[in-house]
This record gives structure tokens, C-alpha cells and sequence, in this order.
């Protein structure tokens, strides 16, 4: 006899069983003693339900899970108490990597465009709360002001340069005041520039002038259209940079927010 | 997040579930439910031991009887040494084997043996293969501890961990035993096909 037609034979065996009627007669038999002057019971009750399952999340596996859980959602309550610091504070670089995180996210040009404006406005509303600081207690390191000055700095910039790859900047001196009308903006391509009437309701944030517009149709974004004054990118980003410069940090904010409403 | 009746019954019935009801509750319901699971491959084994099926009937309720009355002692508590239902169930009817041994000291001869084939017709379902009778005759020639490793890795299909945990061995030790036990039956059967009418001429 071959090993495995042995072992076949041997597993055959585990077909011997006692009677059904038996076992069932025997079942009655173990209930009648084990129940026997106490009320029967069941159903479990939740609490035991509830202690079973915490032996249960003892092993491994809903530890390790547990573990990703706690990593994950301390990291996004990281992020959100990180919102309201500033330079020096123990949650700032927490606030900054959430930052360049939801920049990588960002592939659209205008959306990245308008978040590197918004985190213009934060980095120059850090340095106003800096200034205050600094400014009630006179042993603050002055270089604390001076980095947040220059970290405001290079955001502009950056904002500046995402802004400017926008080609908003159409200039258009002067034009007869008449209906909407549609032409290329470029004899290669045929996306349309909409050229509104000067007296269209349109007028630019914190300004009262009324301004022409213009729709540009952006590459990556077939529906999406981008409207800014004319000859106004630029030039406010330039004020709000100047601003920054004479510490008219109030005035840059709402620059960098003016242009930031432009682009819709 | 609700889970339905099917995952929630499936989880309670699993073997540590039964266990810690058991023996953290004396959960009632748990104990029929473990009957109900372990029941037949708990007489099996006594059966394969004693070969006597009326002995291996009583056994079987007595193996549950003073699992019950551990659990009313209290007993799973302080044996830290079982880590499931199932190894202490079998570690009871081993014991009680043992004492059924001390107290009735049978001794089962060849024709003993025999007799247990024709005695087990009725009870069994499995076809009246020869060579199945053959093989259960031929396990009463065992020692007892191959016989148990026989029953308990082939028959019942205990994994080698498992076997560990009912008989104290180490894991390397079991599986030495299993193979010895095995080498010792193969022995056997072919000697018995080498002197037909041992076995057969029962029939």
C-alpha cells in the first residue's frame, strides 16, 4: 500500500460518526443539566458581545490598523491646529508641508495660480502677526521678522510668475464701445477672446473703475475661462510688492486678494 | 456600522469565541454550540481509541459533562495552558480515555479487534471497505500514542500545532511521532496483505 493511498484511507475514516438521533438525544440531555434551575439565556448580551471584541483587537492585524488610523487622523488634526501659525511656532513647518501638499495636488494653471496668491496673502499676514509680536516683546530675534519679510517675498514671485504663465495680460489701450463679439485671439488657434463693453458691469476689486474684460479659453481647460482686467496683473502684483516694501502689509494683503478675485 | 447576522453568528461559533464565552461568561449558549461542533470528532476519537462504540458514546458525554463542570469551577481560568476550546476538549477525552483504560484494562486482542468491526456496522456511515476495516483493526495494534497521533492528524485532521497544544509535545516531537506512527501502520497492513484470511476471512 502506497503512503498516500494510506493516508486517502485514514481521511475515509473520519466518515465514522455517531447516530444523528444520538447526538441530538445527548444534546437535550447536556441542556437539561447545564440549564437546570437557571433561566435560559440565548442571545449574548452586548456587554459580552463588546468584550469579545476587544479580545479580538488585540491581534496583530487591528493593531497595525489601528496604528495607520491614529497616524492619519493625528496628521489631519495636525493640519487643521497648524491653520493659524506662525513663523517660530511648533506647528508652522506642519502648516507648510500641508502647504506644499496642496500644491502638488494643484495641476490646474489657475487654481495654482489663485492657491500661490492666497499663500502670498498668508505669508504677509504671518509677517504682520510677526511684527506684532516682535513688537510686544522687544527680545524677539529680529531675523524672525527679516525671514518672514523674505519668505513673503519669494511667494510673490512665485505667485507672480504662476499668474504672468496665465497670459492675462492683454493690453488694449482703446476700443469701440460696441456689442459682445467673439474673435481668435490667435490666427493659429481658434480660441475665442470675448471682449465685453466697457460698460458692462465689471469692476475690478477695491477699484471703482470700469474696466474692459477679457475671456481667455486656457489650454488645459476647455470650458474654463479665465478673466482678469486689462493691464492689471502685473501692475498689482508690483503694488502689492512695493507695499510689502514700505510695510504696508494691510495694503499688500488686499492686493494680492484683488488680483486673486480677478482670476475666476 | 452594522454587521449582519450571518458574520456576527460565523465570529461567536469560531473555536476562540466559544473559548473565552466560556470561559469568561459560562456562557451556556457557547457550550451547546461547542457540542454541536465538536461532538462527532470528539467520539471519533474515542472511538479509534477504545474501539467500543456503547464506551465511546458514555465518553463522549462525559468528556462534555466535565468540560461543563470546568467551566462552573472556574477552572479555564486558572489553566493558562489551552488556548482554545478544541485542545481542551480533546485533553479531557484523552484523560478519560486513560482512566476508562486504568479501570476497565482491556486489552484488545486480535480477535477483540475484530469483533469491533462487526460490532461498528450499524453505527458507522462509511462503506464496508476491507481495507477501511482493515486499517481500524489494525490501529488497535498501536501504542497508544501513535494511535493517538494516527486519529488526531489523519482521522480528525488536527494541524501538528494543534496536536502540540493537546499532548505537551514539542511541534518536532509530534511530527516525528506522526511519521513513526504512520511507518508502523503502513508495516502492519502490509503484513496482513502478506497472510491473507487474517482480516478478510472475518467478512
Amino acid at each position: 500500500m502506497k503512503d498516500q493511498e494510506l493516508l486517502n484511507q485514514l481521511n475515509n475514516l473520519a466518515q465514522v460518526k455517531p447516530s444523528q438521533a444520538w447526538l441530538a438525544s445527548n444534546r437535550e440531555i447536556l441542556a437539561s443539566q447545564i440549564y437546570s434551575g437557571t433561566p435560559e439565556t440565548s442571545e449574548l448580551s452586548w456587554a459580552v458581545k463588546l468584550n469579545l471584541f476587544g479580545s479580538r483587537i488585540l491581534q496583530p492585524q487591528y493593531i497595525a490598523m489601528m496604528i495607520v488610523v491614529f497616524f492619519v487622523s493625528s496628521g489631519v488634526v495636525g493640519y487643521q491646529s497648524s491653520q493659524d501659525t506662525k513663523p517660530g511656532d511648533t506647528m508652522y513647518q506642519a502648516k507648510r508641508i500641508g502647504e506644499r501638499a496642496q500644491l502638488m495636488m494643484t495641476f490646474n494653471d489657475v487654481s495654482r495660480a489663485k492657491l500661490n496668491l492666497s499663500l502670498a496673502s498668508e505669508r504677509v499676514e504671518e509677517l504682520k502677526q510677526v511684527t506684532v509680536e516682535i513688537e510686544l516683546n522687544k527680545s524677539q530675534a529680529p531675523e524672525k521678522l527679516a525671514n518672514a519679510k523674505e519668505s513673503a517675498k519669494r511667494q510673490i514671485a512665485v505667485a507672480r510668475e504662476n499668474v504672468s504663465r496665465l497670459k492675462l495680460v492683454v493690453p488694449q489701450k482703446s476700443r469701440p464701445a460696441k456689442a459682445t463679439e467673439t474673435k481668435p485671439s490667435n490666427p493659429t488657434d481658434n480660441k475665442p477672446v470675448e471682449i465685453l463693453k466697457p460698460e458692462d458691469e465689471y469692476q475690478s476689486a477695491g477699484d471703482n473703475k470700469s474696466t474692459d474684460r477679457i475671456d481667455i479659453s486656457i489650454p488645459d481647460g476647455p470650458n474654463m475661462v479665465v478673466s482678469t482686467t486689462v493691464e492689471t496683473s502685473d501692475s498689482i502684483i508690483d503694488e502689492a510688492e512695493a507695499m510689502l516694501n514700505d510695510d504696508n502689509l494691510d495694503g499688500a494683503v488686499e492686493k494680492l486678494e484683488e488680483i486673486n478675485k480677478l482670476i475666476n | 456600522m452594522s454587521l449582519d447576522k450571518s458574520t456576527t453568528d460565523s465570529f461567536f461559533n469560531k473555536d476562540l469565541s466559544l473559548f473565552l464565552r466560556l470561559k469568561k461568561f459560562k456562557d451556556k449558549q457557547a457550550f451547546l454550540t461547542a457540542y454541536d461542533k465538536y461532538a462527532e470528532a470528539i467520539y471519533r476519537f474515542i472511538y479509534f481509541k477504545i474501539g467500543q462504540e456503547e464506551d465511546a458514546r458514555d465518553l463522549t458525554s462525559a468528556v462534555f459533562l466535565k468540560c461543563w463542570s470546568y467551566v462552573q469551577e472556574g477552572k479555564l481560568n486558572e489553566d493558562n495552558e489551552y488556548q482554545s476550546l478544541k485542545a481542551f476538549l480533546y485533553k479531557i477525552a484523552r484523560n478519560l480515555v486513560i482512566d476508562y483504560y486504568r479501570q476497565s484494562k482491556p486489552n484488545v486482542s486480535l480477535d477483540e479487534a475484530e469483533t469491533i468491526i462487526d460490532d461498528s456496522q450499524d453505527l458507522t456511515q462509511i462503506d464496508t471497505d476491507i481495507s477501511l476495516d482493515q486499517i481500524r483493526v489494525k490501529l488497535m495494534y498501536l501504542k497508544d500514542e501513535y494511535k493517538t497521533m494516527i486519529i488526531m492528524r489523519y482521522i480528525n485532521e488536527l494541524s501538528i500545532a494543534e496536536i502540540s497544544q493537546i499532548t505537551g509535545k514539542s511541534k518536532g516531537n509530534v511530527r516525528i511521532m506522526v511519521m513513526r506512527a504512520l511507518k508502523i501502520l503502513k508495516n502492519l497492513l502490509e503484513q496482513s496483505d502478506e497472510r491473507p484470511g487474517t482480516v478478510e476471512s472475518i467478512k
